[in-house]
């Protein structure tokens, strides 16, 4: 009588550990598609040229929770414009979004870093006439310095605007079967005029993805609104 | 007894094939978790305790083998089915889906589903504490721990700052960064060590049961004053790093003084909850001899 119960519970577990490896995503897709983010967003673009950093992410120090997240992150600084705007940019790209390896958000990271988030809205970059990208703008304050931000962050085919939306779009995601990239685009300005700096990152960001080759621009912004910019002949 | 002595090779084979399928199916479940565990929680100073608790609960459970064994009963199968149904669920789901938390507690419970069927619910709950004990090895949801610690993080390096300010010390803080003399101290997640207060709580049952056997109000009761003890703590460790990024430079205290700075909040959370027992117990003895 023990035996055979031993035996339904033991049976009863390798359904168990079979059911978990049959629901597994085991499906790695990623827009990146053999690319670079680097090679992907071009170094100058009309009035904008840039030079490369290495230490937007976060303060260098090993074995970083930055070196574990993203297999590739991008820093440039943009100068341009009438007005001579600096506009630091970061790209920061994992292959394999998991639990414990996914996109930190900036609002998250930066009062980590010793920055408090004196404001945070979603907004919605304009990108054509017909065309938004979901993001959030924020308001970062350190003792000497005032950063306003724009970022958006794409898990997949998805642009979560928060982190409870970023998990469940990545359970989506695994119940499809799929495990999907993910990237992290933040724009920032420095300075205290808050408004100005973040009407140089509204006409900025869209210069960019615009400047991006239309077949390519799924990487930053998804293949639905890459699309819809393509047909609007953009 | 009856039935072995008559058909004693039958059942010989069904029982130890009936174990070894038993054996073979738990650790299909508890063998890929081990793995994920060590590289997803134990690596990580948040999760580092993990191990010692597994080890030490494994060791609680070993000791009271001999008893557990002799006054085991089979449980009751209505009993083990809806426990191991659950668990194979939060299992498949958690591992699946990449929820550490489920996955670890659906190991857990299927190890109670199968103690439950070989022993009965009545020695278990009997024994219950190296059972509930062990529940610490089930990492918590890193999201909400970080909800819960970001007050928590604030309010370490204020009162740091405060108490130092006393001394003279020329400290200053806005948000998290400390300023002391011409460097700058950020109280990160990682270093603010708030995330030890599982591992402490666990550790300080541990001592609480192995001085003074398995009193569920005294545990309660210990529980309930780790908490600010570990908050204490926290700031006492913050306080260190300060003065020693003071007087010794900002290498120094990065260095192997910031590991040290580690242990040292374990150890002196540890002291704390230790005088507290002592105190407990002597204000019990003496209210018990006055009475």
């Amino acid at each position: 009588m023990i035996g055979r119960r031993d035996l339904l519970i033991g049976t009863a577990c390798l359904a168990g550990a079979g059911a978990a490896f049959k629901l597994s995503p085991h499906h790695h897709v990623s827009l990146l598609r053999g690319r670079t983010v680097e090679q992907t967003v071009p170094r100058a673009f009309g009035e904008w040229r840039s030079q490369d950093v290495s230490d937007l992410v976060a303060p260098k120090v090993e074995d970083s929770l930055a070196a574990r997240l993203y297999g590739e992150t991008v820093g440039r600084v943009y100068r341009g414009g009438a007005d001579g705007a600096e506009i630091m940019m970061l790209l920061a790209h994992g292959d394999t979004q998991s639990d414990d390896l996914q996109l930190h958000r900036p609002e998250i990271c930066y009062p980590a870093f010793g920055f408090s988030i004196s404001q945070s809205a979603v907004t919605n970059v304009a990108l054509a006439p017909s065309v938004t990208l979901p993001s959030r703008s924020l308001v970062a304050d350190a003792p000497d310095r005032r950063e306003s931000i724009i970022y958006w962050s794409r898990l997949g085919e998805y642009l979560p605007l928060d982190r409870k939306q970023q998990q469940i779009d990545r359970l989506r995601t695994a119940m499809k079967g799929d495990i999907a990239d993910g990237l992290l685009a933040r724009f920032s300005v420095l300075g205290t005029d808050t408004g100005a700096a973040i009407g140089v990152l509204e006409r900025f960001i869209p210069a960019l993805v615009r400047a991006v080759p239309a077949e390519h621009r799924d990487i930053l912004i998804g293949t639905q609104r890459a699309v819809a910019l393509a047909a609007a002949g953009i | 007894m009856t039935v072995v002595i008559s058909r004693p090779g039958l059942r010989l084979n069904e029982f130890s094939l009936g174990a070894t399928l038993l054996a073979v199916g738990y650790a299909a479940l508890a063998i890929p978790t081990m793995v994920s565990l060590a590289n997803q929680s134990w690596s990580h100073e948040f999760g580092a305790y993990g191990p010692i608790v597994l080890v030490t609960g494994l060791w609680l459970v070993w000791r009271q083998v001999p008893e557990i064994r002799h006054a085991g009963v089979p449980g009751n199968p209505w009993i083990t089915a809806p426990i191991l149904a659950a668990s194979l669920v939060s299992y498949a789901f958690g591992r699946a889906y990449d929820f550490l938390t489920l996955e670890t507690a659906g190991v857990y419970g299927a190890g109670i589903a199968i103690l439950q069927s070989k022993l009965g619910l009545k020695i278990l709950l009997k024994h219950w504490f190296p059972f509930l004990y062990l529940a610490f090895a089930i990492p918590p949801p890193a999201s909400i721990l970080a909800d819960l610690t970001a007050p928590l993080k604030q309010l370490v390096s204020l009162a740091a700052t405060d108490w130092l300010q006393v001394f003279g010390i020329p400290v200053a803080r806005q948000g998290v960064t400390i300023f002391v003399a011409q460097y700058q101290l950020l109280v990160e997640d990682a270093c603010a060590g708030m995330n030890s207060i599982v591992g402490l709580i666990a550790v300080s049952l541990l001592y609480i049961y192995l001085m003074r056997g398995s009193s569920l109000v005294y545990s309660l009761a210990l529980v309930v004053f780790v908490i600010p003890i570990a908050i204490i703590a926290n700031i006492f460790r913050i306080m260190v790093l300060v003065l020693l990024t003071y007087f010794f430079g900002n290498e120094v205290a990065q260095g192997i003084l910031h590991f040290t700075a580690g242990m040292l909040l374990f150890a002196t959370a540890l002291a704390f909850v230790f005088a507290l027992d002592r105190l407990i117990a002597y204000l019990f003895t003496r209210s018990g001899k006055a009475a």
